[in-house]
């Protein structure tokens, strides 16, 4: 028994400040503050006279199920459900930095069989995150064919799961997730940012994902 | 032959408070002169190093389109602003927009709507057909409307880069902002 879904701003786990050096406040303030939910209940209000109550769909759902949406109204869906979304997860993707902050046994494993070593995961995670032109996301996803971990570039706020793939740590590589410190230098922005990756959360995802 | 980073038309704060002389500092040295360099690196002992900017943003794809048509595109949103920019325009470039849109400010409406709400990266243009009927043409990413069959009059660069430093993650201030200072001699100058 499903309800209508009201999506709200995402609460940050942590204070504005608690991801400092590597990722600035002043970049947490705007990003974090900015309000992603108003238009998707818009959207999905304007949607709920069709056959499918998209209203009371799961945000995941929404994004699996892009092609149920009318066509009119797709893209505006894709960019806004993925946009609440993607951020609602890339928040508790982080955590404050730590000494010796790395990935729990079962994902240190799964990377180790899909790269080869972490530092062979970060190096092609790297060049996946710098290679993407323009505005996107980047993302370490399970396949769900070969329950393998795989690197995955998104364009705009598109999220994997609508190519199928089950994001379990996602990275933010629009402008505004690193310009204010990090200026151009998106490379130095996405090695810092390993240091506030939330492992544990990863682990859970992965879990899930290959339950 | 090798690309070349035009000089920018005027002083680095001539653009101020619109936009900032830390912005356009930013803007033209590292992006813009960016784009020259990496575009360089990339042709040195290829054919691409044979080619003209226009060559490469007509017939390359990828990479070395995106280097090329981003220096182009930059080069133009320069030109297409100036000190004391703004208002209106007359003459010849006035009656176009009469003319494809009815009014000047109609015209104003629908450029900042397609600036403000262009999702992620890209350019809003004013463009026009061979007939001087002009219309408003979103561009994502580096993409450039001589590509697709149209001849451009005036850009708005709506990457974040273009107005973080200045507007944060306000769009529709900057884009408030840059009408302030639209170059319309320049535009008209694009008119067949």
């Amino acid at each position: 028994r499903m309800s209508h879904i009201v999506y709200k701003k995402s609460e940050l786990p942590y204070a504005y400040g608690a991801l400092e050096p590597y990722v600035d406040e002043a970049t947490m303030k705007i990003h974090a503050d900015v309000d992603r939910a108003s238009k998707l209940n818009i959207l999905l209000k304007t949607l709920a006279s069709h056959d499918v109550k998209f209203e009371e769909k799961p945000v995941d759902w929404l994004l699996q199920n892009l092609d149920t949406v009318p066509e009119e109204h797709r893209v505006a869906l894709r960019n806004n459900a993925g946009a609440w979304y993607n951020h609602d997860l890339f928040w508790k993707m982080m955590q404050p930095a730590s000494e010796g902050n790395k990935p729990h046994s079962k994902v240190s494993h799964a990377l180790d069989e899909a790269f080869g070593s972490f530092n062979d995961f970060k190096q092609n995670f790297h060049a996946i995150s710098t290679g993407i032109y323009g505005s996107g996301w980047s993302w370490l996803c399970v396949d769900p064919k070969t329950k393998q971990l795989v690197i995955r570039g998104t364009p705009n706020q598109d999220n994997p799961l609508s190519d199928g793939y089950t994001p379990i740590l996602g990275l933010d590589v629009w402008e505004h997730a690193y310009f204010l410190k990090y200026h151009y230098q998106r490379g130095d922005y996405v090695n810092n940012w390993f240091h506030v990756v939330n492992w544990g959360f990863v682990e859970q995802l992965y879990e899930q994902a290959t339950k | 032959m090798s690309f070349v980073l035009p000089p920018l038309p005027y002083a680095k704060d001539a653009l101020a408070p619109h936009i900032s002389a830390e912005t356009v500092e930013f803007h033209y040295e590292k992006h813009h002169r960016g784009y020259v360099v990496k575009l360089n690196e990339l042709a040195q002992g290829t054919d691409l190093a044979k080619k003209s900017l226009e060559e490469v943003v007509k017939t390359e794809k990828g990479k070395p389109f995106n280097l090329g048509a981003q220096i182009w595109n930059h080069t133009f949103y320069w030109n297409g602003m100036k000190a004391n920019g703004g208002g209106a325009p007359t003459g010849k470039l006035l009656e176009a927009i009469n003319k494809s849109f009815g009014s000047f400010d109609e015209f104003k409406k629908q450029f900042t709507d397609a600036a403000v709400n262009h999702f992620g990266s890209g350019w809003a243009w004013l463009v026009r057909d061979e007939n001087n009927h002009l219309s408003i043409w979103q561009g994502h990413d580096a993409e450039n409307p001589a590509t697709h069959g149209k001849v451009p009059v005036l850009t708005c660069d709506v990457w974040e880069h273009a107005y973080y430093i200045d507007y944060r993650n306000n769009r529709a201030a900057y884009v408030a902002a840059w009408w302030n200072l639209v170059n319309w001699e320049f535009a008209e100058k694009n008119l067949a």
